[in-house]
């Protein structure tokens, strides 16, 4: 009996250790002794149900590290004039920005690559998914942190489709039977499509489900386009023909941008629409949507030729080069991007009295997660299975211009022009713009 | 001779503000259309052309960008457009001005109410006219759609804003209600300073009002007339706003005019340079468009 009780009081002392230590050790990762504390560091990010949650949240950080946080949100139609604009004047009056990924190579000479940090603090870059890890990196360097980012999912009206005796699409094949059948029958879009170029190359999200699937991708190993292959003209072919020759699509399909036929679905007049899996909640949300819970589903992206690849998006948040307070401002990134607080985001439907309504996570632990799943009818499980086999935009400087000629290239096919000779020609002013800027 | 001088200093706060929000930006802009700034690329401009490596035997790289221009063909489909555009907005925008303004013009307690309410469009800002028609052209629940359910059946389903020409006439209709009922009260006020005597007399002698408004009102109102072309033409060479909140130059640059291509290029790609060249490309005929205007308006004097 003694010897039992010397062996508790041993095990409760080795216990005890770590207990007192744990005074000085904070959560996260973060320096103990508040070294920053009276900094003030100033954060540009999108306007989001996901960040304004963090803004709220912020207090714990503060109250953590002695450093305040100026949150300063901005719309999504206005980020890339507003990056652009803090680049330039290069005078640190944000520590740190939030952009999307595709924007990443034309501003990293001014982000602050965080390598070293992950390294000395231990934090790992695979507690993402793989397309989004690839999306906070250029050139071999990781730049920020992917926390806020997208898998594609197919969201679809399951009234209509169990009216129909339809299941949910797995090929796009099936999205075209589906379509056609509950256009002819109903009298609405089968699909939401959205072929218009608005500058934000939105109609290019499922046309890189099609080409990946070939096996064909945007550029070769020596950076000349290679959409105009055979294999990837019949995968374009067949994405315009959605509209073009199936005639699946709703109203607008030439003209609308993402957010129109986001509407289109949410005032049900489509049966299936195919987008980030975020607007989830707005398609239920009795202030934006005609929709009730009951009568959306989702599915993972549907297979073209037998595969899926799916098209993934982030807006990560880096450290500008510039910023006065790159220390503090690391503290910040490591609170912000932490796993926990990730998980919670996704949980708590209310953060200081406002409500607030977030499905994305970006941990790949956050989207397994049970508690998270349950709170968000399992479509963190769907996203996880969408991004198994998902890649990102190319990561190159001058994709903005690249794309936007493969997006009018395609939104002109849309309007039934010729598709080979629209994208061959596309091909060649690609050519033409990656010469000038020296990669051949 | 104090006097003399205190004048200057009145003017110089006004001068100074003129300096550092229009001279200056349009100098560097213009220094900048010889060098290269991809914001993508680095935060500051280089030389294109330096002359210790490449020399007088090269000195065409410093119109580098001037030279992009002219091989560009979007470049030449904004021209195009811009063109289109300008001709079309401004002979239905005065053509519609000077027709209301002669229904207008004789007074009368409807038309000063007309003649009032006709400041409203004119007063709207004109990212949100486009903003509107956009909501409007919506092809699911927008007024035009609703419209054409009523009237026309088989235009309702048209996808104005996704067809090349549709979108144009769409650009075009919004800028003509936009600018119509500005000229309007220009023309009203250049018909009220028409010599009455003159049109009656025409009256007496037996012409019908189709004569009068030929051989007597239209040369009296000829200069305002000019004014109001050579204005309107200046306000769609540089059409902007309308094109990116309407159709944000599409469908596939259908409508993309200069001033669309040119923020294009400077704040969606990062060229700044480029952008810089075409603005100053586009300055050419705003030039000789304003040397116009100032002719009619002062030197007639």
């Amino acid at each position: 009996m003694k010897i039992r009780c010397f062996l508790v009081f041993v095990a409760l002392s080795f216990l005890a250790v770590p207990a007192g230590a744990g005074d000085n050790v904070l959560p996260y990762k973060l320096k103990s002794g508040k070294p920053y504390s009276g900094t003030t560091l100033n954060i540009l990010a999108v306007v989001t149900p996901q960040f304004k949650s963090y803004d709220l949240r912020d207090e714990e950080f503060e109250s953590l590290t002695g450093i305040n946080v100026n949150w300063t949100h901005i719309p999504f139609v206005a980020l890339q004039e507003k990056i652009a604009s803090v680049g330039v004047a290069a005078d640190g009056s944000f520590d740190v920005v939030n952009y999307l990924d595709s924007w990443g190579p034309a501003n990293a000479y001014w982000l602050e690559p965080i390598d070293a940090w992950l390294k000395r603090d231990g934090i790992s870059m695979d507690r993402y998914p793989e397309a989004f890890k690839k999306s906070a990196m250029f050139k071999g360097e990781t730049l920020g942190f992917p926390l806020r980012a997208h898998p594609m999912l197919m969201f679809y009206r399951k009234d209509l489709f169990a009216k129909h005796g339809l299941a949910a699409p797995k090929t796009w094949n099936e999205v075209v039977r589906a379509g056609k059948k509950i256009k002819q029958q109903e009298g609405i879009g089968g699909l939401a499509c959205y072929f218009g170029a608005d500058g934000n190359r939105q109609n290019l999200f499922i046309w890189l489900n099609y080409i990946w699937a070939t096996g064909t991708d945007v550029f070769d190993k020596q950076m000349k386009p290679a959409w105009a292959t055979p294999a990837g003209l019949k995968a374009t072919r067949d994405y315009v023909d959605l509209h073009t020759k199936n005639n699946i699509c709703g109203k607008g399909a030439v003209s609308n941008v993402e957010q129109d036929a986001r509407i289109q679905f949410a005032q049900g007049n489509a049966a299936m629409m195919p987008v980030w899996w975020w607007a989830y909640s707005g398609f239920y949300n009795p202030n934006q949507s005609k929709l009730t819970k009951d009568q959306v589903g989702f599915a993972g992206m549907p297979s073209y030729r037998g595969k899926t690849v799916t098209y993934a998006i982030s807006m990560p948040y880096s450290i500008s080069k510039y910023s006065k307070n790159k220390e503090a401002a690391w503290e910040f990134m490591k609170w912000l991007s932490n796993p926990e607080l990730d998980r919670r985001n996704a949980i708590e439907r209310s953060v200081r009295g406002e409500k607030i309504v977030n499905n994305v996570v970006t941990h790949k632990s956050s989207m397994a997660d049970a508690e998270v799943n349950a709170a968000n009818d399992n479509i963190q499980k769907a996203a996880l299975a969408s991004l198994a086999n998902s890649d990102i935009m190319p990561q190159i400087p001058e994709w903005p211009e690249v794309g936007d000629l493969l997006s009018n290239a395609i939104q002109k096919a849309s309007t039934g022009g010729n598709v080979d000779q629209l994208m061959k020609e596309a091909a060649s002013k690609v050519e033409r713009i990656l010469r000038r800027a020296g990669y051949y | 001779m104090r006097d003399r001088h205190l004048k200057y200093l009145f003017v110089l706060p006004a001068l100074i503000v003129v300096a550092s929000t229009a001279i200056w930006p349009l100098l560097q802009s213009f220094y900048l259309s010889f060098r290269e700034w991809k914001l993508n690329r680095a935060r500051e401009s280089k030389a294109l052309w330096d002359f210790e490596y490449d020399g007088w035997e090269n000195i065409t790289y410093l119109f580098d960008n001037y030279l992009q221009a002219v091989q560009d063909d979007l470049m030449w489909n904004a021209v195009q457009v811009t063109s289109i555009f300008t001709v079309a907005s401004v002979i239905l925008s005065v053509g519609m001005a000077l027709g209301l303004a002669l229904l207008l013009a004789p007074g009368g307690k409807f038309r000063l109410t007309v003649r009032t309410m006709l400041i409203l469009p004119f007063a709207m800002s004109p990212a949100l006219i486009g903003v509107s028609w956009r909501f409007m052209f919506q092809p699911d629940f927008g007024l035009f759609k609703a419209f054409f359910d009523v009237l026309f059946p088989p235009l309702a389903d048209v996808d104005w804003l996704g067809d090349p020409i549709l979108a144009m006439i769409a650009l075009v209709g919004s800028d003509v209600w936009h600018f119509t009922p500005f000229l309007t009260l220009v023309f009203i006020g250049g018909l009220a300073t028409v010599p009455k005597d003159a049109q009656e007399a025409a009256t007496i002698d037996g012409a019908t009002s189709w004569m009068v408004f030929r051989d007597v009102t239209l040369p009296s109102i000829l200069p305002v007339l000019a004014v109001g072309i050579v204005l309107k033409s200046i306000f769609s060479l540089k059409m902007f706003d309308q094109v990116y909140m309407l159709t944000n130059g599409g469908p596939a640059y259908a409508t993309q005019t200069l001033a669309h291509y040119i923020y294009f290029n400077g704040f969606k790609y990062y060229d700044m340079g480029y952008a810089s060249a075409v603005s100053y490309m586009l300055v050419i005929p705003m030039f000789g468009l304003t040397w116009v205007y100032m002719k009619l308006v002062f030197l007639k004097r």
